[in-house]
Parts: structure tokens; sequence; C-alpha cells
């Protein structure tokens, strides 16, 4: 016998209410990790995206709350392009677009003859050709999610397009993208002569005085802003409310899991007064008692964080399988992710074990021993 | 006759509880020597048991001081030091832990000293052993009788080797069979080991086996005479 085996004997007589705690503890670290990596996917998986695209840099309306929302137009690229430094410029219009099954899909629109069709990766099909419209390219997922192959229909905003090629992508925003020509997506969005973003490239490998001098020339032209895609995100509003409110309710589960705990070690402590004045009564001191009371808590808090884990995992492998969000959205909780929020839970647990292992130590024994 | 060492000794010793309104010990002066066996007795709500609490550090004296081997003890973590190595308490209740075996009970009292598992084992086995209780080493306090469980109380209090023990009204809640081996065993214990052994009672014959006998009334001590202790009744005497 031991402190742990004891702790262990006294979590296992009061099974249901260990059982619950544990369970507590465990919806909170994984709701709190898969929240943090659901944004955080988000996020990524948005670089990744950008990246895909091989741009340096993308140049948005200047103060536009997040990348949907603000507007470029589209002779903007044009005056970009004859700016020394820049090697190539592409307008593309982005937006979510609801498509067919009542779904929604991301669409871009790109203009034709545009550098980034040469880029796309394509499982089958083609590009489309010199000033044909109505077309579409569709992400492998897009595909997937509304079992549409080549030669099919998807709808976007309404009007229908021809399917002519599936890409294959690896960030999963591209997976879930359908692509069409820019000026398609303008009509049906009544967008004309306007675009979300310009991808730029530099012309050669610049200096930092040198992308100094490309970024001020690019924003001389007036009302855009020019941004690495670390820095697009960074400054978009959506993905800083998506976090902060991912943290929130991360915070406030893994807060209802401590108070969980404090609230089972309290009931607990209260029912074993007589039981703590025995073992203070045989010469146990108060950081003995305190210890043995804390280690409840902690091993409550490891096994629920275990559960946490699972749960977690357990989550990431049915979020694909949502309809809607599954196909562009997927997130995986990593060890730089594990380990804070499991680290959380344990300092939230400690402090909410040692606060009743507190009170237990201020009765005296003689009084404890009177506790029936 | 060999001057005995003064192991605890209380001065002016008081206990008052709700604001003074009741007095559970008065002006308590009092000291126990080495090796002493020393009965208390009184009737009850005489301050027995708030004696005993004093003399065990698991409740504090409102005035007063207590002094162990002639130095002071103060604080509640000088009391759990000495109860954890040089007091042992049997209680009346027994005061078992109900989810721990026999063993795992005795176990629970060496946790702490720095003494390996093994160690521990060991010596909560020896004490059981000198209790006459091996053959119940796994079982729980729910499937043993009340002297059973007293006698495991009595290993978990003597497996430390401590120089007092301090056994409050130990028969209290047993049989007069097993009140007589109880008694009989602890006083055994006692001069086996030289320790000394203080026994809270009513009860005048166990109070007679011992050889020196305090009697508190209203919180105050009002007799405190040696005697020669009266020898263990024979079978035969018992018998009859």
């Amino acid at each position: 016998m031991n402190l742990v085996g004891y702790a262990v004997r006294n979590l296992h007589r009061r099974s249901i209410r260990t059982s619950l705690s544990i369970f507590s503890i465990g919806l909170a670290v994984g709701s709190a990790l898969a929240l943090i990596a659901i944004s955080r996917s988000i996020e990524d998986s948005t670089r990744q995206g950008m990246e895909e695209s091989g741009d340096d840099v993308v140049v948005t309306q200047r103060g536009a709350s997040d990348l949907f929302g603000g507007f470029v137009p589209q002779q903007t690229a044009d005056e970009v392009a004859k700016i020394p430094g820049v090697a190539r410029v592409s307008g593309e219009l982005v937006m979510f677009a609801p498509s067919d099954r009542g779904r929604t899909v991301l669409a871009a629109g790109w203009p034709e003859g545009s550098y980034l069709w040469k880029g796309v990766p394509l499982r089958e099909g083609r590009v489309p050709n010199t000033g044909e419209r109505h077309v579409a390219i569709i992400g492998d997922n897009v595909a997937e999610a509304l079992a549409k192959a080549v030669g099919d229909t998807i709808e976007l905003h309404g009007d229908k397009f021809r399917i002519i090629g599936i890409t294959k992508y690896n960030s999963v925003i591209n997976r879930g993208t359908a692509i069409v020509p820019l000026t398609d997506l303008q009509d049906v969005t009544y967008r004309n002569r306007q675009v979300s973003l310009i991808h730029v490239n530099y012309s050669r490998k610049l200096s930092s005085a040198d992308v100094a001098r490309v970024k001020s020339a690019i924003e001389s032209i007036g009302r855009v802003t020019v941004s690495t895609a670390s820095e697009v995100l960074e400054n978009d509003r959506n993905f800083a409310i998506l976090k902060a409110v991912s943290l929130a309710v991360s915070i406030i589960a893994l807060a209802m899991g401590a108070l969980n705990v404090l609230n089972a070690l309290l009931m607990a402590t209260q029912e074993r007064t007589h039981e703590i004045g025995i073992v203070a009564a045989i010469g146990w001191t108060d950081g003995q008692i305190m210890s043995s009371i804390v280690i409840e808590g902690m091993l409550m808090c490891a096994i629920g964080s275990l559960l946490g884990l699972l749960l977690s995992f357990f989550a990431s492998f049915l979020f694909p399988m949502i309809p809607t969000i599954g196909s562009y959205l997927a997130f995986r909780p990593s060890v730089g992710l594990i380990l804070p929020i499991v680290g959380s839970a344990f300092v939230l647990c400690a402090i909410g074990s040692l606060y009743p292992a507190w009170r237990a130590v201020r009765v005296p024994p003689a009084l404890a021993l009177r506790h029936v | 006759m060999t001057e005995r060492h003064p192991l605890i000794r209380l001065q002016s010793v008081e206990r008052q509880y709700d604001d003074g309104t009741i007095v559970a010990l008065k002006n308590i002066n009092l000291v126990i020597a080495t090796g002493e066996c020393l009965a208390v007795v009184g009737p009850s709500g005489s301050g027995k048991s708030s004696l005993l609490n004093m003399l065990s550090g698991i409740d504090m004296p409102t005035a007063g001081q207590i002094f162990w081997n002639d130095l002071p003890v103060r604080s509640r973590k000088e009391w759990a030091k000495l109860r954890g190595s040089d007091i042992g308490i049997v209680f009346q209740e027994f005061n078992l832990l109900p989810t721990l075996t026999a063993i795992e009970n005795v176990e629970m009292a060496l946790i702490g000293h720095g003494i390996s598992a093994v160690s521990r084992r060991s010596r909560a086995i020896k004490a059981i052993e000198r209790v006459g209780l091996l053959s119940r080493l796994d079982h729980l306090p729910n499937a043993m009788s009340g002297g059973e469980r007293q006698r495991v109380a009595i290993a978990r209090s003597i497996v430390n080797s401590p120089k007092l023990i301090l056994a409050d009204e130990p028969t209290g809640n047993l049989d007069s069979a097993s009140a007589t081996m109880i008694i009989d065993l602890l006083l055994g214990l006692q001069e086996d080991s030289d320790m000394t052994l203080v026994i809270i009672t009513h009860d005048e014959d166990i109070a007679a086996r011992c050889s020196r006998c305090i009697r508190i009334k209203d919180g105050e001590i009002i007799e405190d005479r040696l005697r020669a202790p009266r020898r263990r009744p024979t079978k035969r005497e018992t018998s009859k």
C-alpha cells in the first residue's frame, strides 16, 4: 500500500462519481483539442492552399476584414504587372457558392490565359480552352462529395457548369474548390470586373530592400495592401474570431472539467472526513493527506485526458463525413496541440484538487474523528 | 525503585469549547513516565477522551503546554511526526479504513517514513503476527469480528514501535471474552517492550490491572495513585 494505491482504492469505491468526473474531463480535453485543431486546420489549410499557387505575395483590398470581404478592380492586376520586379500576376475571384444537393462549395474564378491554369495538378480531364465558357474543373473532394465525374454538370449560384477536369491538389481547401473562368463567376455573382485578390510572383529572388520597394510601388496604386499568405491569415478577422471563440470555448470546457474534479473531490473529502481523521491520528502529516487527495485528482485528470485524446482522434476520423464542411476541412490533433491542452487540464485539475485537500486538513483530527 | 524518565508532561493544560462555554479540561498537570501503565478512569463526560486527545496531539489545548521528553510540542506538524513514530492510538471504534485489508491498514501507519514497500510489508506482517492475526491478513474490516478489528488496530498502533500507546476505551465495543483478550494483549505488549501504556476506561477491573490510576471528574484530576497491579485472573477463576 502506498499513496497512489490508496488514491486508486478511494477512486474505485465511488466508481460512478469517478467515472462521471473522468468522462467530463475527457469531453473537456477532447472538445478543446478538436476545436483548436479545427480552427488551426482551417488556417493551415488556407495557407497551404495559397502556397500551392506558388505566390510570393497577394494583393487585396486595404482594410478588408477578410479574404472574402474585399474586392479589387480587375484592371489593378495589369497595373501591378507593370511594376519592375514583378514577374507575373493573376486576379482571382473567390467565394462560397451554393451547389448541388444543397451543399456549398468554394468557387474560384481565374482569368482566361492566367498562369494559374498551367499549374493545376489534374487527376483527369483538362483545363478550359481559350474562350470556353461555363466549364469547371473541380477538386477531388467536391467530385466525391457530389458524386460528380468529368462530363457531368455542377451547379454554382444557380448556373450549370460542365465539368471538364478533376484536380488532385494536396491542400484540403483546394481539393474542395471548383474553378471556373473568371468572367462566368463575375457574371453569376454580379462582380463584373472585380477580383478578390491578385496573385503576385516576383521576377527573381529579390533582396529585402527590393521587396519593400515593390510592395510600396503596389500599394501606391491605392486602396490595396500587399501581404504574404501568412500575413493575409493573420489579418483576417474571420480567423481571428474563429481562434478567439475556439480558445474561449476550450478554456470554458477545461474549466468545467476542473470544476467537476473539484466538486467530486470536495464531496469525497467531505464524506471521508472521518477517514482523514484516522490517517491524521496514525501520523500522516498535512502534506501526506493533501498529497493523497491531489493524487486522486491527478489520476482522474490523467485518465480523463487520455479519454479526451481518444475522443478527439475519433472525431478527426468522423469529421470528413460531415456534410457541407467535411469536404474542405480536416483536422488531426498534433503533439504541439496536445501538450499545452493536456498541460492546462493538469494545471486546472491540480487547482481543483488542492482546494478540497486544503479544506480536508483544516479540520483538527479529533473533530474529524467525531464526524460520522 | 529507580526513577523513571518523564515521557510526556502536561503543564496547566486546559481545553475549552464554544468560546469557553464548555470546559472539558481544567488546569491539568500530569507527568507520565517511560514504561508506565496508567489507567484513566471517570464517568462519561468527565474529560477522559479530551485528555487522550491532548496526549496524542489530535486536539490542541486552549491553555497550557505539553512536553515530550522535556521538549515542548506546539505545532500540528510536530504532533503528526510524534504520532507517526512515537505514539500509537487505539480507539474504541477501531477506526480502520474500510476499503483496506488488515495488512494494508497496518501499512498505512508506515507510509511517509522513507520505508521501502517490501520493508513496510514485512513490518506490518510482524505486527499482525504479534496480535495473533496472521490468518486474517487479507481480510477487509467488515469481514472480521470486533475483537479481530481491535487487534488489527493494535497492530497498527505498534507497527512503528512507539514509546507510548494510548487506548481510548479499547474494550468498549467488545464482548467480555474479546475485551479480556484485548486487555491481556495490550498489557502483554507493554510488559514485553517496556513502552508506556495509557488506557482510558470506565471499567474498574481494567484499571486495577494498571500500576497507576488517575481519576477524572468534571475535567479535573481528583485522584492519582500508584498501586500494585492486580494479576491476570486464571482460567479457573474466570470460569467460576
